[in-house]
């Protein structure tokens, strides 16, 4: 089996990328998909639309009052301000008996908006990061993310003709051909964006599977080690009420810090105590490294108790990774290329999941073994069934009725079963038909999916809705045309290959 | 700026992509000559040069390179969809963006 170095290293591509490429291509859709995390979110909250925009110092103002009013007890507040001219709500979140609580406020109003429970985009990026499983899941990921940089490396090392087949697609060769074509082409001209976001994922949450550093120098506390990076101003409450400044107060001095319209986050920490800290956190979509430059003063007296702009620079290295993989930097163009090379990574994993079967069929052609039957199906749900699952979500957020209660939960628990019906459409429907139909009901969701958008209360042309739905139907469109070309092609091949009918003899 | 790095690169990507005998046949049925080939060759690598030269003057270094690469990602994708059903259309839309991209740079750096 293993003769030479080039063959060793094509059967570890071809090994490797099979068994994780079937959960990598889900963790490099949702992965994708949470690089417009904010975007999903406004379009799954339509309600939030009625946010208008109003001066920060007055947006801070109301949200203060509004806390006073609904959350006087509790142990810390958190505000994050809309950036300067964007109409967007303000978020409220605060701790009280060791529980959280968001809401949504209109700057304009100082009310709260009423918003239906989802997730919203959050979903994808908790999906993405630790299959929504804790910490197993986070350890299952990176097991992934190491396997695909396995793929990636051997898959440079196979791959001869770099150069050479730079840019060559030949759709309308025989399958195995095109298919590899379309495979070669999505990782090698992609291929800096599938290495720096493979290396970068593994690099962000290294201190959970590399946790050697932390035992021996923090007692094994990852907060005890935060504490010496991040310069922290919390301070224990007195149970001393006090008269507290108002918080708007507090930007003017924030901002000559931190620099002008960059104040992001507010937080305040014992609020009307005589120990209350008020803590302003820069925003940091302007820079790579995901650092919050923060300035915090007392919130009695309005004294300055210190601030942080400059950082460790072996935790900046480390922050730049993390910004890098998160692209919140750059503004949209960047998240669209960012985007669009996450596209090309899925569809490099889904086509060397097809091709996995093609070659095979190559190669042993007499006649497909168990495994080769179970291996076509399993690709199936794990490419089409999760494609439907993912788009499943977006339709659920908008068909769900808003009263329901665990509204959130059931938008994303209903999300296993949908996938789970995949699998057994797969299972059930000869793989050459189950392809077409999931890839035409995968089309047919995503197509469809601006118009329940208009139906539900959607606006068309408003800004983070419209990228959602011109996404949708773009890669809608697209799975179309993918649907066609299978078709046309099962037909030929049947007029052609293949003189029994039933399900076995599409095999070969 | 934006508009003459995705042009600069597909432009660049394009010219390099056609300076290639595969797909210079792809147009003429035939090899290209050296003097072609050069001339191709140079133009696609002066094109992403000033494709980044555009990205640092939008976002500076560090996140102009990030942008720079998947602006080329892109571009090479669009150029090789494009490729097997209208090469003709690749060389006009690479044509088309050239000039974009040197009118962008030219404008900023005389105004």
């Amino acid at each position: 089996m293993k003769g030479s170095f080039t063959r060793s290293m094509a059967w570890l591509h071809t090994w490797c990328g099979l068994l994780f490429g079937w959960l990598l291509f889900a963790v490099f859709l949702t992965g994708t998909l949470a690089i417009f995390e904010h975007e999903i979110s406004a379009w799954m909250r339509p309600e939030l639309r009625q946010a208008n925009t109003a001066p920060r110092e007055m947006a801070l103002a109301r949200a203060e009052s509004l806390l006073l009013q609904t959350a006087p007890r509790a142990t810390s507040w958190r505000i994050t301000l809309p950036a300067a001219d964007d109409a967007e709500p303000v978020v409220l979140r605060w701790r009280e008996a060791e529980a959280f609580t968001t809401r949504y406020m209109n700057p304009a109003t100082g009310e709260v908006i009423p918003v239906r429970d989802t997730e919203g985009g959050e979903f994808f990026v908790d999906f993405h990061a630790n299959l929504m499983a804790g910490n197993t899941g986070l350890w299952i990921v990176a097991g992934m993310g190491m396997a695909m940089l396995a793929a990636l490396v051997s898959g440079i090392v196979i791959h001869k003709r770099i150069f050479r087949d730079f840019f060559t697609f030949r759709p309308s060769m025989r399958a195995q051909r095109a298919w590899m074509d379309g495979h070669t082409l999505a990782s090698v001209l992609a291929l800096p964006f599938h290495l720096m976001i493979t290396y970068t994922g593994l690099a962000m949450s290294f201190t959970v599977y590399m946790p050697v550093g932390i035992t021996m120098f923090f007692d094994g506390s990852a907060a005890a080690l935060r504490a010496q990076v991040v310069t922290q101003f919390e301070r224990p409450a007195a149970h001393q009420p006090a008269e507290m400044l108002p918080l708007a107060h507090f930007l003017a001095p924030a901002e000559a810090i931190l620099g002008r319209d960059s104040a992001e986050t507010v937080v305040v920490r014992n609020p009307g105590d005589t120990q209350m800290v008020v803590e302003i956190f820069r925003r940091f979509d302007d820079r790579i490294a995901a650092v919050a430059d923060h300035a915090a003063f007392d919130g009695v007296s309005g004294a300055p108790l210190g601030s942080q702009t400059i950082w460790n620079r072996s935790v900046l290295a480390w922050r730049v990774m993390v910004g890098l993989h998160m692209a919140q930097f750059g503004g949209d163009v960047l998240r669209w290329l960012y985007f669009l090379s996450g596209l090309a990574s899925t569809a490099m994993i889904g086509s060397g999941l097809i091709l996995f079967v093609l070659k095979r069929r190559v190669t042993h052609s007499m006649e497909a073994s168990r495994f080769d039957h179970a291996v076509e199906r399993v690709n199936v749900a794990a490419v089409a069934g999760v494609l439907i699952a993912c788009l499943a979500y977006f339709w659920l957020n908008r068909l769900l009725p808003a009263g329901l209660t665990e509204r959130g939960a059931w938008e994303m628990g209903l999300l296993l079963p949908i996938w789970l019906v995949t699998l057994l459409h797969a299972m059930l429907r000869p793989p050459a038909r189950a392809w077409i139909e999931q890839i035409s009901v995968a089309a047919v969701l995503s197509c469809t999916l601006p118009i329940v958008n208009l139906m539900t209360g959607g606006l068309p042309l408003a800004g983070a809705e419209l990228g959602v739905d011109a996404a949708a139907l773009g890669c809608g469109l697209a799975f179309g045309l993918l649907a066609w070309r299978m078709t046309r092609r099962s037909r030929c091949g049947r007029n052609i290959v293949a003189p029994t009918s039933g399900p076995l003899s599409r095999y070969r | 700026m934006i508009l003459a790095g995705l042009f600069g690169t597909f432009a660049g990507l394009a010219a390099l992509c056609f300076a290639t005998d595969r797909h210079y046949r792809q147009l003429r049925n035939r090899a290209p000559s050296r003097a072609m080939q050069a001339a191709l060759q140079t133009a696609g690598i002066a094109l992403l040069v000033i494709a980044a030269v555009a990205c640092r003057a939008e976002w500076g270094w560090a996140m102009g390179i990030v942008a720079w690469f998947g602006m080329a990602t892109v571009g090479g994708l669009v150029i090789a969809l494009l490729l097997p059903w209208a090469p003709w259309g690749g060389v006009l839309l690479g044509l088309l963006g050239a000039f974009a991209a040197i009118r962008y740079v030219a404008a900023t750096a005389s105004g």
